[in-house]
């Protein structure tokens, strides 16, 4: 049986009724015409962006840690922040690289999940100590006295756990756009402003993504750390935790999904946004994200933390241990701060100073 | 008879007194050629702009035309002036005020002393008087404003000092004030919150750009719908003024717009 197809006005949703002598779809409210092949891709497309997401991810099957006495290992518990880690046998540290709590307490390797893959540590102690010194010069508000006096309470390389994701997307997405031309005559000023409704749809892959799979590591600090080039990873063995902590992974992946999900679907329309260049405004309208091909893997990332004491107060920050990135929050100095402030408020009422004069002269 | 003849020479003697200053004037003070006045009001304001121009010694005239005879009104007004042989003096110094009806467009063009006479901000203390009688189709009214201003302004530069205040209102200068006492604050706190970001570099990642697979987009579809156009139209600012050079190579000044 035929459907009926009701087409509304797309500029102010009144019913458009079809007129024979022009065979166009006219709107007796607002007077605009539209072709009838127009609103048919319109419906079509609308149809196509505005389905429901789907994600498609293969169950992770993990696989149990067998001791290869490549290295010998123990485990490490923090009473104050929760953290379980694993680390060498040997390690001198018995400070809780996430809390900064000295009372972390040595115990039997209990033995853990293996990770598919690792990213061995690319800096040593003393360039992550470089790289972090040399991010001084991005913080503009630095205390002096933070450069001179700064305590670190902890440095430690820990092997953090990720989910790795890899998928590849098919998506639609529609937007409401505007093209905007402006000219004038002897009397008026005119603007015209074209309306118009795009539609993209296509594939994306994605390799790698990761979402941070330790509760005690801040996934702030891990999503701001990255990224990380996996071209590096191995596959794992034990004898890269030498030296290292190594966290093991107490989120899920279950729970992990949500937060790549919502990187992939954002990322997706970014890149599809890309395409829609030569407008003045896009609003995107609707979107289907749709994933095949959903890889999971279990990997640990190397990351320096330091947990720095400044004036009575813990800083924290996380350093990449293959590219030295470094993230944190700085203390401020608020005399530099409004010492910043007044100079460029100076500058600008000086130039106030000249352009008011001359609007009131 | 003797008496009859002392009486003529002597009206004939007095008429050369004032003969240098009436014969500095060849044009007639207003022409009408877009028939805005009647009879009466164009003798009446002949009679009022005959009086301030030889009071002043400054020509002071109107011209109306229905079609305007060059591309713009400015250009219309500075050709009337220069090729009709307006003006006073050496540098023939005076103002005249043009007005095409067809356009409903209205210059003041300014020479000699009158750009001086007749600055921009004199322009639009003028303009200020005369517009709203021109937008009323007013004319007998805008063309009597336009005397009196004259003459007020005239009278000032006389003094040796010719009117040049901006007419501004309490609404305007205040606004400026605080714009210019505010903008420099605004703007240091938005400085200062964008290095502060500096500050804190542990900030989420909303995104995953950095780990798309290179190469592997592929659009399958790009569909661009044109769907409806708006126009809007908003009215020009409705004067301008400055100094510009004429057809004839002569430098004017003037402010004009349409009503």
């Amino acid at each position: 049986m035929d459907v009926i197809q009701n087409y509304k006005c797309p500029c102010c949703t009144a019913p458009l009724v079809f007129d024979a002598q022009t065979q166009n779809l006219i709107c007796e409210s607002c007077d605009n015409t539209f072709p009838l092949e127009t609103m048919r891709q319109m419906t079509e497309g609308s149809a196509d962006s505005g389905g429901t997401s789907k994600y498609d991810w293969e169950n992770y099957t993990p696989r149990n840690y067998e001791d290869t006495n490549e290295v010998t290992l123990s485990n490490y518990s923090c009473p104050s922040c929760g953290a379980e880690i694993s680390g060498d046998d040997t390690l001198g540290s018995t400070v809780c690289p996430y809390c900064g709590n000295s009372t972390i307490v040595k115990g039997q390797f209990e033995g853990t999940l293996k990770p598919d893959y690792i990213i061995p540590f690319k800096l040593n102690i003393k360039a992550a100590i470089e790289a972090f010194e040399g991010d001084f010069k991005n913080a503009p508000f630095l205390p002096d006295e933070f450069k001179n006096k700064r305590k670190i309470e902890e440095m430690a390389g820990v092997y953090v756990p990720f989910w790795m994701f890899d998928c590849d997307c098919d998506a639609a997405v529609s937007y409401n756009a505007e093209r905007i031309t402006a000219w004038s005559d002897s009397n008026y000023n005119y603007t015209k402003t074209d309306y118009f409704k795009l539609f993209r749809s296509g594939q994306i892959g994605f390799a790698n993504i990761p979402v941070d799979a330790s509760k005690k590591a801040d996934n702030t600090y891990m999503e701001a750390v990255e990224p990380f080039n996996y071209e590096d990873a191995v596959e794992f063995s034990g004898a890269y935790l030498s030296g290292y902590l190594a966290d093991k992974y107490d989120v899920s992946v279950e729970e992990s999904i949500k937060r790549a999900n919502e990187r992939v679907e954002n990322s997706t329309i970014e890149a599809f946004n890309d395409t829609t260049n030569c407008y003045t405004a896009v609003i995107p309208e609707s979107s289907r994200v749709g994933f095949s091909n959903g890889k999971i893997r279990y990997s640990l990332l190397p990351v320096w933390m330091l947990n720095i004491k400044y004036m009575d107060k813990m800083y924290k920050f996380a350093i990449n241990g293959q590219t030295g990135k470094v993230v944190g929050e700085y203390p401020v100095d608020n005399r530099k701060k409004w010492k910043y402030f007044w100079k460029i408020a100076g500058i600008a009422y000086v130039a106030a100073a000249a352009v008011g004069w001359m609007l009131l002269h | 008879m003797k008496k009859l003849l002392s009486c003529v020479l002597l009206t004939l003697l007095l008429l050369t007194l004032f003969l240098p200053v009436y014969a500095s004037f060849e044009n007639p003070s207003i022409v009408d050629e877009a028939g805005y006045l009647m009879q009466s009001e164009l003798a009446s304001l002949t009679e009022k702009l005959d009086k301030v121009r030889n009071e002043y010694d400054f020509e002071v005239a109107i011209y109306t035309e229905s079609e305007m005879t060059s591309d713009t009104a400015e250009a219309s007004a500075d050709d009337i002036y220069d090729y009709g042989g307006y003006g006073a003096g050496e540098n023939d110094d005076g103002i005249m005020l043009y007005i095409c009806r067809d356009t409903r467009e209205y210059h003041f063009t300014t020479h000699g002393k009158g750009r001086e006479y007749f600055n921009k901000n004199g322009l639009i203390y003028l303009e200020s008087k005369v517009l709203p009688y021109l937008e009323d189709d007013n004319y007998y009214k805008a063309f009597s404003a336009y005397i009196e201003t004259a003459d007020e302004l005239l009278s000032m530069a006389k003094d040796g000092t010719p009117y040049n205040e901006k007419n501004l209102s309490t609404k305007y200068i205040v606004g400026v004030v605080l714009v210019c006492l505010l903008t420099p604050l605004l703007l240091g706190f938005i400085m200062m919150k964008k290095k502060l970001k500096k500050m804190k570099t542990a900030v989420e990642n909303d995104y995953a750009a950095n780990y798309i697979k290179p190469g592997s987009m592929n659009l399958t579809t790009s569909r661009d719908l044109f769907l409806y156009s708006r126009i809007t139209k908003t009215e020009r600012p409705k004067s301008s003024s400055g100094t510009h050079t004429s057809s004839s190579g002569r430098t004017h000044g003037g402010r004009g717009g349409s009503f």
